[in-house]
């Protein structure tokens, strides 16, 4: 502990000898610690008595409900009736009896507060550091300004905005030179590392929380917040389904911010990099267009016993990933990513072991292109309209894959297989994946109309149906003949793959109603290729073509 | 920058003679001895100068930004500008003598700032902003000690040669930091200021010159001179490890008031 003389504090003949403790504070500005019985009768008198001739003024008086008998008042220091900036003492008091008062404040300074230049002077200075397009977001204040040497100086402080931020600016009041600038846009991100289920080392945004970080993207507009479930399925049903709360211990959390939770990487970042391609190649801004929050559940049912759960919850929480816009705590919406069951096991039916489904960047746009549907055309989930909307979460999905990824046939890579990077046969060889828009007959789903499923299962094929339209929009972007109709294509060329993004992104929430038939998806989207690229040309005919080569008339 | 201030010196001496020689007046009769013109103790400049620019150097700095390094580079130009030198001389024996002076020199340069920021999302994918931080200080203070011999051809002229050390204060602004604007989705970044600090640093160096005055009354006159004086200096770098140079100094011409007594 260090004895020091206090100083006299704006100009108030006030001497006293104080226990300020030991430690640092810049030298102009003294700091106040009282808690001590000592401590606390003097520098509650010199409170009181600045109060009493306008130098200390009460700004706020708080109670605590956590305990309800104190007052705690915010009070401002003056100085020949102007503010010092951030020079603040608050003093807790029960009962009219101080219990602790802390403050920072300038040493002794004399100084005169008549500024040189006047308000309208300033201001133009204001202007001039600002830069073009700066405006003031309000009036600006006369303050003394501490500064790290040299004591206290007469500013003009003022907020501005330009288009891109928004910051605190002072300059000098008597000469318009600028003291301090700082950003009032109070972000606290970080960002962080993550090693995922494929595709080495990924970035994520997070949050830094209590010494360590949290999975909470403050970077994207909207929030973007990951809940590690922690293996817990029966929670996990009940925050889903049941809107049972989530906590903020349940954000998934890092210490070092180097992440390694697989499903936690991937889920997170893969989330952001949707909202990313939305942004970019749509101007979308999330699924709602109006930022929407994602709220993201990984680890709903730990991997190693994924095959122990029960049938009912098997498929839904462990073979599956989902976004229900309804579901969570207050209707939220999640989006759900299942872990798989052990590596070492496989379905018979297919040779395929499911891994993370939070693994395949093509599996968390997929999901979230429901939200994008949910929100705009919102095909009805049955028949050719659900076909519609499963095979618009395809279309998207892969879209994304394009967007991030080189293209290939390898894990990590770009093509037309969704959840080839997750759903796997432990050699590597046969099928990977679980639907082909190149080849939907490899998994049994119709690639033309006339083969199409007509059965009441799966809602009417939503899953197996997609497997047509799927087809026309690889056609119509790759090229190439259909395997029923033997029909030929010229697509736009992968190169110009945006621009059937864009036409069926255009069709699918825009144009289509909800009710949509393959035969609408076929007009809209031809409809979407001229308003987009003209009446007549390349995009235009792919289209016609592709829909026409998988019967869809 | 030694040998140049050598092949400097000995060309003023030659230009010394020279002129000194033909100073001589013709002698048509018998000779008659003269007594050469006094040497006054005290001999004192005040000049207006000007530095020739003497030094450009640049910086790059690696710091570590959204998971990933990222560089910075700003190249500094001490462009030349005026000065303002003070030297007092004073005679020891015959037309050998002492003096100091002193030497400052203050420019604000805009210093070129490029940047190459790592994207907060991507890896590999770094910004890169350009920008002009305007108001890079440099200021010099140089203390010469010199060791003289002065030339008093007439009554009117005098002249003098000089070189010693200089110890040399240098301020040098340096940037050390920067802000960027940069909004979702963070494809781009504009640059917005640079932080500078600024670097003090010391050393000894040399200096050679020579002045001559014209004076029109016994005790005031005016004159110009030529002086080299400088010194290279290892600054810490920025960056925190690590050091880079500062040449201090350079060439001045001045011109002003001279006194002797």
């Amino acid at each position: 502990m260090t004895r020091l003389t206090a100083a006299v504090l704006a100009g108030a003949a006030f001497f006293m000898w104080m226990d300020v403790g030991s430690a640092q504070q810049p030298s102009s500005m003294l700091r106040i610690s009282a808690t001590t019985v000592n401590e606390l009768r003097s520098w509650d008198q010199y409170v009181t008595a600045q109060v009493r001739i306008g130098d200390l003024r009460v700004v706020d008086v708080e109670q605590d409900p956590s305990l309800p008998s104190r007052r705690v008042e915010r009070m401002q220091l003056y100085y020949q009736g102007v503010p010092i900036f951030g020079a603040q003492v608050v003093r807790d008091s029960e009962s009219g009896v101080a219990l602790s008062i802390f403050g920072e404040v300038p040493q002794i300074f004399s100084m005169d507060a008549t500024p040189d230049l006047d308000l309208a002077a300033a201001e133009r200075a204001v202007m001039a550091l600002a830069g073009p397009g700066a405006r003031l977001v309000r009036r600006m204040e006369l303050n003394f300004l501490p500064m790290a040497e040299g004591g206290p100086r007469l500013a003009y402080n003022a907020v501005v905005a330009t288009s891109t931020t928004v910051f605190r600016l002072f300059v000098d009041a008597n000469t318009g030179a600028e003291l301090l600038r700082f950003s009032e846009v109070q972000t606290q991100s970080a960002v962080g590392t993550g090693q995922g289920l494929v595709g080495g080392l990924k970035k994520m945004s997070v949050r830094p929380q209590a010494g360590s970080f949290v999975a909470d993207d403050r970077l994207r507009p909207p929030q973007l917040t990951t809940y590690d479930m922690r293996g817990d399925l029966n929670r996990t049903v009940d925050v889903a389904f049941e809107g049972a709360p989530l906590f903020p211990a349940d954000l998934a959390i890092d210490s070092d911010n180097q992440w390694t939770d697989i499903p936690v990487v991937d889920g997170h970042t893969y989330i952001g990099w949707t909202y990313d391609y939305y942004f970019k190649r749509h101007g979308r801004r999330g699924l709602d267009n109006r930022d929407r929050p994602i709220v993201t559940l990984v680890n709903g049912a730990r991997r190693d016993v994924g095959h122990l759960v029960s049938d009912e919850l098997f498929g839904l929480f462990v073979v599956n990933a989902f976004w229900c816009g309804e579901c969570g705590p207050g209707g939220v919406g999640v989006m759900y990513f299942g872990n798989g069951f052990p590596a070492n096991l496989v379905f018979s039916s297919t040779g395929q072991n499911w891994g993370y489904l939070a693994g395949s960047l093509d599996v968390a746009a997929h999901e979230l292109t429901h939200g994008v549907t949910e929100s705009t055309s919102n095909l009805i989930y049955q028949g050719e309209s659900g076909a519609l909307n499963e095979a618009f979460s395809d279309i998207m999905g892969t879209a994304v894959e394009f967007y991030f990824q080189q293209v290939g046939a390898g894990v990590g890579q770009a093509d037309f297989i969704l959840a080839e990077d997750s759903v796997r046969t432990p050699s590597g060889v046969g099928l990977q994946g679980i639907r082909s828009m190149v080849n939907p007959i490899a998994f049994g789903d119709p690639d033309h109309y006339s083969i199409r499923f007509t059965g009441a299962s799966d809602n009417g094929g939503v899953h197996i149906n997609s497997g047509i339209p799927n087809q026309a929009f690889y056609l119509a972007v790759v090229g190439g003949a259909n395997r029923v109709s033997g029909q030929t294509v010229t697509g736009v060329g992968l190169a110009n793959m945006e621009q059937m993004e864009k036409v069926f992104y255009r069709a699918f929430t825009l144009l289509m109603p909800a009710n949509s038939t393959f035969a609408t998806a076929r007009a809209a989207t031809i409809q979407a290729a001229r308003d987009l690229y003209g009446v007549t040309g390349p995009v235009v005919n792919a289209v016609t073509q592709a829909w026409t080569a998988v019967g869809v008339n | 920058m030694y040998r140049t201030a050598t092949a400097f010196v000995i060309v003023l001496l030659g230009v010394a003679s020279s002129v000194f020689a033909q100073a001589k007046p013709a002698q048509p009769g018998p000779p008659r001895p003269t007594p050469p013109p006094a040497i006054d103790r005290i001999y004192i400049s005040v000049n207006g100068a000007y530095q020739a620019g003497s030094d450009n150097f640049s910086e790059t700095v690696t710091f570590r930004e959204n998971a990933e390094d990222g560089t910075f580079s700003t190249d500094y130009e001490v462009k030349s500008g005026p000065a303002f030198n003070i030297s007092v001389g004073a005679g020891l024996w015959r037309n050998i003598g002492v003096g100091v002076g002193v030497t400052r020199f203050s420019k604000s340069t805009p210093t070129a700032f490029s940047a190459s920021v790592p994207h907060p999302f991507f890896f590999n994918r770094p910004r890169t902003v350009d920008g002009e931080v305007a108001g890079v200080a440099r200021e010099e203070l140089a203390v010469h000690v010199q060791a003289r011999a002065t030339f008093v051809p007439t009554e009117r002229i005098q002249a003098v040669i000089f070189a010693g050390p200089s110890f040399f204060n240098v301020q040098q602004d340096i940037v050390s930091d920067f802000e960027v604007t940069e909004t979702y989705p963070y494809d781009a970044a504009t640059f917005n200021r640079g932080i500078t600090t600024s670097v003090d640093e010391s050393k000894v160096g040399f200096n050679v010159g020579a002045d001559i005055g014209y004076f029109f009354t016994r005790q005031i006159g005016v004159g110009g001179s030529l002086q080299w004086a400088g010194t290279t200096i290892d600054a810490p770098a920025s960056a925190g490890t690590g050091t880079f140079e500062i040449k201090a100094g350079g060439f001045q011409a001045g011109a002003g008031l001279r006194l002797r007594f």
